[in-house]
Formats: C-alpha cells, structure tokens, sequence
C-alpha cells in the first residue's frame, strides 16, 4: 500500500506532466513511438537550446575573473542566478497547478490531511524546478571542473547544491501566493491565476531576453562582465552575499573544489539541504490549513444581479438585430478573448512580437543603428520592402486562430449545427475572426519594420499589401486543414488549441514558405513594383482558387460530422 | 409536425448500431414522451432529428420539409433544449440570446418582448448581464430553455429538459408544453422520469437498444398489457423485450 502523500504527488504529477501509468505489455502504437520521439527531441532541443546560452555566459564570465583570481565568483554567481530563476519558475508553476480544476474539489472530499495536499503539490513542482535548477547550477559546475580540475568531491557537492537550490525559492514563493489566494477571493479562480501567471512569465521572459540581448552584445568586454554580472561589487554577488543559500551552496562548492577541505563543503552542503527541507517542510506545515480552506471556494463565481429597472434597460440598450455573419464574428471575438488560454496564445501573440522586438531593439540598439546605416544597397533593392513584408506576414499568420477554428467549437458543436445557420457564413465568420487579427499583425509587422528600416510610404504599403495577401492565404490554409481534420475530442479547451497539428502544419508550412520565397527572390531579382505585383498577386490568385471550393466541401464535412 | 422515417445510425468509432430503423411522427397540438434507459438511443435520435448527426438511412421532416435536403429552413421550425447547457460559459446571458435571435431573425421587439416575458417567468431576469459560467446548471437549463423559444418555433424538441430544474422551473415547463401544445403546437422530449410523461403526454414512444418498443397513448398500453399496472413495470417489461429482441 502506498501512503496518502505519495499517491497523492504520484497523482499530481502524472496530471501536470500528462504521463500515464506503466503500458500494457502490448507491442506499442506506431502514432504513440513517434509522439514519445517527438517529445524526446523537443526536450534536447530545448535544453540544448538554453543550456548553450548558459555555457556562453559562464564560458565569458569564467574567462574574465580568472585574470583576476576570481573564477570562484562564477560559483556564486551559478548558485544565485540558479535561485533567482527557479523562483520565478516556481512562482508561476506554484501558481498554475494551485488548484487543479475539479481534482482537488473531489479530495477535499476525502480524508486527505491538508499538509498531504499542499506537501505533494510542493514535491511535484520541486521535481519540475529541480531538474531546472541542476541544469543551471551543473553548467557552472562542469566549465569549473574542467577548467579547475578539483577534486571528484566537488561534483558531489554540485549534486548538494542542485538538491537544496530550489527549496527555499519554493517555499518563498508558497509563503507570498497562499496568503494572497486565502486573503483575495477575486484572484481564487482558474482565469484570474492564468492572466497573473501570465503576467509574471511574461516580465520574466522579457527581462531574461533583455538580459540575454545585453549581455550578447557586450559578452567580449571583461570589465563589463565584471562590474554587471560577476565582479565583487556586482548586483548578484551582493544579492548571493545577502542571501544565505546562495553563500552556503558558494561555499559548498569552493571549499570542495579546495584539497583537503572537501568534508567541510560537504557538511556545509549537507546543513545547507537540511535547512532547505525545514524551510520547506515549515513552509507546508504553516501553510496547509490556510491552503487548504483557499480551495473550497476556488472556482466560485460571483453572480452579477440587476435590479428590475437594469433588467428593462439592459434589454432596450442590447437587443439590436445584426446579420448572422456579423453575430457570429462577435461570438468567435469574445469566445476566444475571453478565454486566456486563448487569448494568450491568439490575439496577444500579436501584441508580444513587437514586444519582443523592442526588447531586443533597446538592448542591442547600437549594434542596430551601425546594422542601419550600413545597408543602403540593401534598401534600394526590393529586399528591404519583401524582408518587410515577410515579418508582416509572419505576424499576422502567428496566430493560428483559423487552424484551431472547428476545433475549439467541438464542444458546442451538436447545438450549432441544429441552429439554421449555414456552414459557409459559421466558417466564414471563424475566417473573418482570423483575417481581422491578422490585418492588426501585418500592419504591426509591415509598417513598424518598414519605419524601423527608414522605408518610404510607398514601399511600406506595398509591403503591407504583399504582406496581408500571404495571410490571408495561410488564413484560408489553416481554416482548410482544421475543417478536414478538426480536432474534436478534447476535455481541456487549451488541447484544441496546444494540442492540435494543425497549428504545427501551419507554423512549419510559413516558415518554409517565408524560406522558400526569400530563395525566390534572391534568384530572381526584381525591381520593386514588379516584386509587390509578384509577391503580393501570386498569393491573392491563390487565395482565390483556394476559396472556390471551400464553401461546397465546408457544407458536406460540417454535414458528415457527428457531433 | 415531426416525422422520421426508418432512421438508423451507427456509430463509427464504436461500431455499435445506435439507432435502429426508427418511424415515429409527432403531431401538431400534441405532447410526445420518448422514453427509454440510459444509452437506448434518445439522444442519438434528437441528435439525428435536429441535424447533429447524419442518419445513415432514413429521413427527418420538419412540418413537411426535408432536413436532409432543406436544412436551413427544417432547422428554423424547431427550437431544441439539448442535453448539456454547459455551452458558452465566456458569453453573457444577453449575448448568447441576443445571438440566438440573430440566427432565427427574431425582429428587436418581438426579441426584447419574450426574453423579458420568459426570463421574468424562470426568475432570471436579474441575471441576463453576468457571465454564463457564473450561472449554475439549472439556470445554464433555463437559459437555454428560454433560447429555444425565442422564435416561437412550431416544434418544440427538448432532450431530458426537467434535469437540474427546480419545482417552480419543472412546473414552468410543464405549463408551457401544455400552452403551446393546446396552441396547436408540436412538443416532442425524452425523459426516463416516469411520472413526468404520464402526466403530460398524450403519446409517448418507448425506446430500448435503438428500437421503438411502443408507441402510442399510456391508455393504449395499458389496455394491451395490463389496466392495473403502474407504468414503470409496463415500462421495465417493454425495455426487457427490447434488449432481448436486439440480443437474438
């Protein structure tokens, strides 16, 4: 029998990570060997592609200091930038899994001891942030180790650091969000955790980019490094000073990287876990019950009531009557940006490119107004206005609204289609709802890039011409693939949207596109009217041909399926 | 009027016959029950009379008209409370019937006229500005029950509309299947409550592994199986006969 607490992080974890339990002995699906590759290769694609950014800063920063005696900062460093970041990751992880939807109303039913709750809620975001953590504090650990050569103690002791690293961050980050949740009632619902997690990710991936973009520029100047990053004086030595797990795991690894003094940094290290597991174990303990009573009602929606005269007035400000099509575009509006998930990973993509963009602009604006100055060849070609027009199209096609249009509708399905509404003006409207976000994100793209580039009007319009036909023809594209294969069986609306191939299709198939029409264009040089005529007509004769018999399939599919 | 004519459909994923040669014609002015056990295949049937489903064999007409090969103009003769509310729960009250009456073309005042008059009889009138997701299940049942009467449709096809009512509201429905059906109007509902269908239908339909066991009035069955028995052991007989006649 296996105890409450561990079926309970066994539970949690396998929800959170999506893993199922052990697979019947059956020789496995062909479909499940490809996704668990998939995955596979997307989790070493993502470490790797971190990790290496992480192997260059800790490559600069060991470089500049030893000159100086000082590589053992890099160990401080390691450790608090480790700290730093594993707490805002589990800050917004404690956050998302807080309440994990109609799970925890059925345990709270049960005779679950609070402190099992909130303990394997702790566990299985610990696991996902420890994995994170021996990630950053290993890269440190290795490039000294190679570059040192202390003795094996002191990967040993790289082991203690990353076990210990993310429990106090952890139990900081319960210690600010349970009295938050237990003292706010309007944030104890699943939308209000999903907009401040996303808020708090979002900063933090900002200012990680503008940290990153920064540091890039300037990661060949010693001196800079010394006094931003590394140095004595730096903001993160005074912060790893201040804060004693990060000066226990420093002194951890420098007195094992030290001969003879490697069982002093071990039992260092071995106080510093322990101290650790009581901050944590503390953390749950004091937390549990207030945690616990924060659940009950999470989820609860507060009823907003009219007065009898609010009632006669709603009515008479609101029911107007509206062509269908119109009705239907506002429904796809407010279905989608009222839903964060949605929202998020919709419309507001639109909103974060540029974002990101003047992240990157701000921190490496020198770099780009010497790029800027030195490419007047390339702005009296037609290269200026079609390297425009691609990042206009890029923009407006990021969404992938239209490739998840049916699917996101699947569970509503049966009652749309015993409406009387006709499946062209039903999928023309999912259409328009794209094309609308799009026509935002090519304008965006076309015409800030084209200001950024210094492009006169014309060439701005022409690339937002050229821009907006490529949409909407990978608009039209995406509405295709989700009405012949719409992903209709899902229980969480983010899996018809995170879930669904038809965004990757669509994701893969621009920039492939983008790829292939900047080999075009550079094999067959054009001057500027005639690349806007070629670029922008070859789409929009496509947008045609492809829209002709979309109507006639989208009547016979919507028609064959059973909702 | 509805009528459907040797319906069948299967279901591809599971293979498992759902709805098998199914005839029944409901008539205007009456109440029609359609009874049967979990998975016997009503919701399959209201799906196939309403479009959600596209019936292998068979045809639905609505009052005369070919879903099949008039859809748009079948579906604007009939209203549906369907089986689960949960829809929209991002949409406002007033959104969702607002949108309803766009599709069926309810002119502005006929709209405002009987959400006001509808909304007042279910007791949610104060809430037509909050979120649908706010609303619990019963009042997700009202609203949707309010929509489906938007237009004033001919036909009224309700799939188990009593679930998550309260008495006032179950009483409320009631009065209105009697209202529109002494109108002249056609009210066709599944339910497996019994006592429900004995006292408002005027026929009902008892359905078992997609096979229609009976039709016909609750006087008519009683007087081919038995006076003195109570209707659900006429009705747990029919079920029996039904499963075990699809088994052989």
């Amino acid at each position: 029998m296996t105890t409450p607490f561990l079926s309970l992080s066994r539970l949690y974890f396998r929800s959170v990570y999506g893993l199922s339990g052990k697979k019947a002995a059956a020789k496995p699906e062909l479909k499940y060997v490809l996704k668990m590759i998939g995955i596979g290769l997307l989790a070493i694609l993502v470490t790797a592609d971190i990790g290496i950014i992480f192997v260059a800063s800790n490559l600069s920063m060991y470089e500049a200091l030893k000159p100086q005696g000082l590589q053992g900062l890099l160990l401080l460093n390691s450790a608090t930038s480790a700290a730093m970041i594993v707490f805002v990751l589990g800050f917004a992880t404690a956050l998302s899994t807080y309440c994990m939807s109609a799970m925890e109303t059925g345990l709270l039913a049960m005779p679950v001891k609070p402190r099992h709750l909130l303990g394997a809620k702790f566990l299985m975001v610990y696991l996902s942030e420890f994995l994170f953590g021996s990630l950053l504090v290993g890269i440190s650990v290795v490039i000294f180790g190679i570059r040192e050569g202390p003795p094996a103690v002191f990967y040993l002791a790289g082991a203690l650091v990353a076990l210990a690293t993310p429990l106090v961050p952890l139990a900081f980050a319960y210690l600010i969000i349970v009295p938050l949740m237990s003292g706010i009632r309007a944030i104890r619902n699943k939308n209000a955790l999903m907009v401040i997690g996303g808020v708090v990710g979002l900063s933090f991936a900002l200012l990680f980019n503008f940290y990153i973009q920064s540091a890039t520029a300037r990661m060949n100047d010693p001196a800079w490094i010394l006094a931003n990053y590394a140095g004595p004086e730096s903001l993160i030595a005074r912060i790893g000073i201040a804060y004693p797990p990060s000066y226990a795991a420093w002194k951890t690894l420098a007195l094992c990287a030290t001969p003879g003094k490697g069982v002093l940094g071990l039992l260092v290290g071995l106080a510093g876990l322990a101290a650790g597991i009581v901050a944590a174990g503390g953390s749950v303990l004091l937390l549990a019950g207030p945690y616990a009573k924060s659940l009950s009602d999470f989820g609860e929606l507060s009823l907003k009531r009219l007065t009898r005269a609010g009632a006669r007035s709603l009515l008479d400000r609101t029911m107007r009557r509206k062509i269908p099509i119109v009705r239907l575009l506002g429904r796809e509006w407010k279905l989608m940006n009222r839903e964060p998930a949605y929202f998020l990973n919709g419309p507001f993509t639109v909103i974060l490119g540029p974002i990101i963009m003047g992240v990157i602009y701000f921190a490496q604006r020198e770099t780009y107004m010497q790029l800027v100055g030195s490419l007047d060849a390339f702005k009296a070609s037609s290269y200026a206005m079609l390297a425009v027009a691609a990042f206009g199209t890029f923009l407006g096609s990021a969404t992938s609204i239209t490739c998840t249009a049916l699917s996101r509708d699947a569970k509503a399905l049966a009652y749309i289609k015993a409406l009387p509404i006709d499946p062209v003006a039903y999928m023309g409207a999912k259409f328009l709802h794209g094309f609308v976000v799009s026509v935002a994100g090519c304008a965006i793209g076309a015409l800030g890039g084209a200001i950024l580039l210094g492009l006169p009007a014309l060439e701005a319009l022409g690339a937002l011409a050229i821009a907006l036909s490529a949409a909407a023809l990978i608009d039209l594209v995406g509405l295709w693939l989700d009405t012949i294969n719409p992903r209709l069986s899902w229980d969480n609306p983010i899996a018809a949207l995170k879930q669904n191939p038809n965004s990757v299709i669509v994701i893969l198939g621009v920039m492939g596109l983008l790829g292939g029409l900047g080999a075009l264009a550079y094999v067959l040089p054009m001057g500027k009217a005639a690349a806007a005529t070629v670029f922008g007509g070859a789409p929009a004769l496509l947008f045609l041909l492809a829209w002709l018999p979309y109507p006639a399939y989208a009547r016979k599919k919507i028609a064959s399926i059973d909702a | 009027m509805i009528r459907l004519e040797s319906l069948s459909k299967t279901y591809a994923k599971s293979g498992s016959k759902a709805v098998d040669s199914l005839s029944l014609e409901v008539r205007d002015g009456e109440i029609f029950g359609f009874l049967g056990p979990n998975g016997a295949g009503k919701t399959t049937t209201i799906k196939l009379l309403t479009g959600a489903l596209r019936p292998d064999s068979g045809r639905v007409e609505i009052d005369g008209i070919d879903l099949a090969l008039r859809p748009l103009e079948a579906k604007a003769r009939f209203g549906l409370v369907g089986d689960n509310p949960e829809l929209f729960n991002k949409l406002r009250a007033h959104e969702y019937l607002n949108f309803v009456a766009d599709i069926y073309g309810v002119p502005d005042a006929e709209r405002k006229a009987r959400i006001a008059e509808l909304a007042e009889r279910f007791a949610i009138a104060d809430a037509l500005a909050a979120s649908i997701g706010s609303f619990s299940r019963g009042m997700k049942q009202k609203l949707c029950v309010i929509a489906s009467l938007l237009h004033d449709p001919g036909n009224w096809v309700l799939d188990e509309p009593m679930v998550g009512l309260d008495p006032q509201a179950a009483f409320d429905i009631k009065e209105l299947m009697r209202g529109r059906a002494a109108a002249g109007k056609c009210v066709f509902f599944s339910t497996h409550v019994l006592e429900v269908a004995e006292l408002l239908c005027d026929r009902i339909a008892v359905i078992a592994k997609g096979r229609i066991s009976f039709i016909g009035t609750i006087e008519e069955l009683r007087s081919l199986r038995g006076a003195d028995r109570s209707l659900e052991s006429l009705f747990l007989e029919l079920v029996d006969e039904g499963q075990a006649g699809s088994a052989k």
